[in-house]
């Protein structure tokens, strides 16, 4: 998978209207509740077949960051 | 910690709703600042609509009377029979005495019976039931079960992640000594070091809990919804699938897969980690009672007999079913059993608590 069909499925998870972009911080983004951290470790699962614990969520701070946490997994 | 059982079975069960019930839709001003979206999200994702939540005056034990009461009314069983009378609840009347003990008052029960609470939330309905079997097992023949919690009463009605979510509901089971064989699986699991992922901080003696997270100045349920979620999906599929090797039952060929309904969005992960069909793992209860801790499961049951007498499709009760119960939650704890509910098995639809059933005030 490339980054870009990750940030597809992100941005798929996170229902926002904007285009996300790596950079975006969580923080400015409305829909980053605990209800999109459920939908994150679920859309994980599902591509890749890990559970990542939702404290590690918690502390990622921008979109690359929920990037990085899968990015074993990516083409490069 | 796996067990087995081969002389234990559930004859009957009923369950019984605080009367006033609340509709997520009503509560857009007040719990969601008017963001219907957000509303429209929690409806969707964690499946959420109705929930039943109980007065000042009405507690667990209230509710589990009720049920117990339609039990002995409809089911031919003699109080005079029961040995044994098991409460789980984290929500008693009074710290002391038990909740057993006032049942025991309240139903006349005989004064040769053992009284005793289990205090065990999201995974209690399954301790109770190995509790119970394995004192059949022991040559105890009729015991009483009663499991449930008015949680709302330790959640604050403003916090988004709790109210939306938790319910109240009391249900009574009889558990019964078979003469010829009947197998039931159980598995456990704890992980005590999460346990701050679901606390009421300050609810009895400790007050000076250095907690990470909860707000250490209420005593209001706190839950980290998301990290749970993780555990969960971590931990379940295992789980269940070391209950499916002890007991050599094949996945395809059990009926229900009873979750704790506690969200959709882990029921119906698990369903599609298992292959289940939508109809093997009911999520109905979810959407119009909410979360009921212990309560959650075996209402869950009655509530899939009300969902199988109006499509007309009738498996509980009608013939040999094979049952698998899987209930995550507080502790982090996860207790998972596969029982056979026979086709005599009496389950009851949800009834709405009434006072004058009772035919009492308190006691």
């Amino acid at each position: 998978m490339t980054k870009q069909e990750l940030l597809g499925h992100i941005q798929e998870v996170m229902q926002t209207q904007s285009i996300l972009k790596e950079e975006n911080l969580l923080a400015d983004i409305d829909e980053w509740d605990s209800l999109t951290i459920i939908a994150m470790i679920n859309l994980y699962k599902e591509l890749f077949g890990i559970v990542i614990e939702g404290r590690i969520f918690n502390e990622c701070k921008s979109v690359k960051d929920l990037m990085t946490l899968v990015e074993q997994y990516l083409d490069l | 910690m796996k067990a087995r059982f081969s002389h234990a079975k559930i004859k009957a069960l009923a369950s019984t709703l605080p009367s006033t019930q609340i509709h997520l839709d009503d509560e857009l001003e007040r719990l969601y600042n008017n963001d219907i979206k957000k509303l429209e999200r929690i409806k969707k994702s964690v499946g959420l609509d109705t929930r039943h939540i109980s007065d000042t005056h009405t507690t667990t034990f209230d509710l589990c009377l009720h049920s117990a009461l339609y039990l002995f009314d409809k089911c031919g069983v003699d109080k005079k029979d029961i040995e044994a009378v098991i409460f789980v609840t984290i929500s008693p009347d009074f710290l002391s005495p038990n909740n057993a003990h006032l049942l025991h008052c309240a139903l006349n029960l005989p004064e040769s019976c053992a009284c005793f609470d289990i205090s065990q939330a999201c995974s209690g309905f399954v301790y109770g039931l190995y509790i119970s079997f394995m004192m059949c097992e022991s040559g105890v023949k009729n015991i009483l079960l009663c499991v449930g919690d008015t949680v709302s009463k330790m959640t604050h009605q403003n916090d988004q992640s709790t109210a939306s979510l938790i319910g109240d509901a009391g249900c009574a089971l009889l558990i019964e000594r078979t003469q010829t064989l009947y197998e039931s699986f159980f598995n456990f699991y704890a992980n005590g070091k999460e346990f701050e992922n679901i606390i009421v901080p300050n609810s009895a003696f400790r007050k000076n809990a250095p907690l990470k997270r909860a707000d250490g100045t209420k005593s209001f349920l706190f839950m980290d919804g998301a990290q749970m979620f993780s555990l969960a999906m971590q931990t379940e599929p295992a789980m269940i699938d070391e209950l499916l090797e002890f007991s050599r039952v094949k996945i395809k060929n059990i009926d229900y897969v009873f979750f704790n309904q506690s969200n959709a969005y882990i029921i119906n992960s698990l369903a599609r980690h298992f292959g289940l069909k939508q109809n093997q793992a009911p999520t109905q209860s979810l959407a119009k009672y909410g979360y009921t801790g212990s309560a959650s499961i075996p209402l869950a049951i009655c509530e899939q007999i009300s969902s199988e007498q109006t499509q007309n499709e009738r498996i509980l009760g009608q013939k040999n079913a094979q049952v698998l119960f899987s209930a995550f939650g507080v502790g982090v704890s996860l207790a998972n059993a596969l029982v056979n509910f026979d086709q005599n098995i009496q389950i009851f639809k949800p009834m709405i608590y009434n006072l004058n059933d009772t035919q009492r005030g308190y006691l």
